[in-house]
């Protein structure tokens, strides 16, 4: 993750940064679900429910790839949800 | 007392937000649907923080742009110019 965008999501989603770091990088390395955008082809949704995050709440990833001019995978959000909506096509799911 | 909107671009996470307040941390947040996420008032159920993701994908396409919630607009001036007046006296006859 770019320092610009932890200065992001700390403004925008505090509480979850510095505190849940390790959530978000067991979010990725772990996930209990991903989610291809509908809006926007080369996002994806990590999620993962965590028990003792906040008395049980889903952390969820949005990472972009992009292929040009090279090769990056970056996190463009994060955030603590206690509800998730059917947005996004379901890529792959933990069994 | 309604509170005033304020939109922030992030360019480069291309996400929109539809502020009626700054974030904290008690707020609780839930996807709304359309890769919308809200910020709730733990509270009072109230929605104070919408972000729009991927905006700029939604600029270019046809339809219309719609967000999975309700709003009602009043003018900051105009309604203190109609409260200034009703207490006045002013606008107690139409």
């Amino acid at each position: 993750m770019t320092e610009e965008r932890e200065h992001h999501i700390t403004d925008t989603h505090p509480g979850l940064l510095p505190e849940h770091i390790g959530c978000i990088a067991d979010t990725l390395a772990d996930p209990d679900q991903i989610r291809t955008s509908f809006r926007f082809a080369n996002a994806k949704m990590f999620t993962r429910w965590f028990e003792g995050l906040r008395e049980g709440k889903y952390l969820v990833v949005v990472v972009v790839s992009d292929g040009f001019p090279f090769e990056r995978h970056w996190i463009i959000t994060a955030y603590i949800a206690r509800r998730l909506a059917s947005s996004g096509d379901i890529e792959w799911t933990k069994s | 007392m309604d509170k005033k909107l304020t939109f922030r671009y992030d360019r480069q996470g291309d996400i929109l937000y539809i502020n009626t307040c700054p974030s904290y941390s008690e707020q609780e947040s839930e996807e709304i649907g359309d890769e919308i996420v809200a910020r709730v008032n733990p509270k009072t159920g109230e929605i104070e923080n919408i972000e729009v993701l991927f905006f700029s994908t939604r600029l270019f396409r046809t339809e219309i742009f719609d967000l999975p919630i309700t709003a009602h607009f009043a003018h900051s001036r105009l309604a203190a110019d109609r409260t200034s007046m009703s207490q006045s006296g002013k606008y107690d006859n139409h």
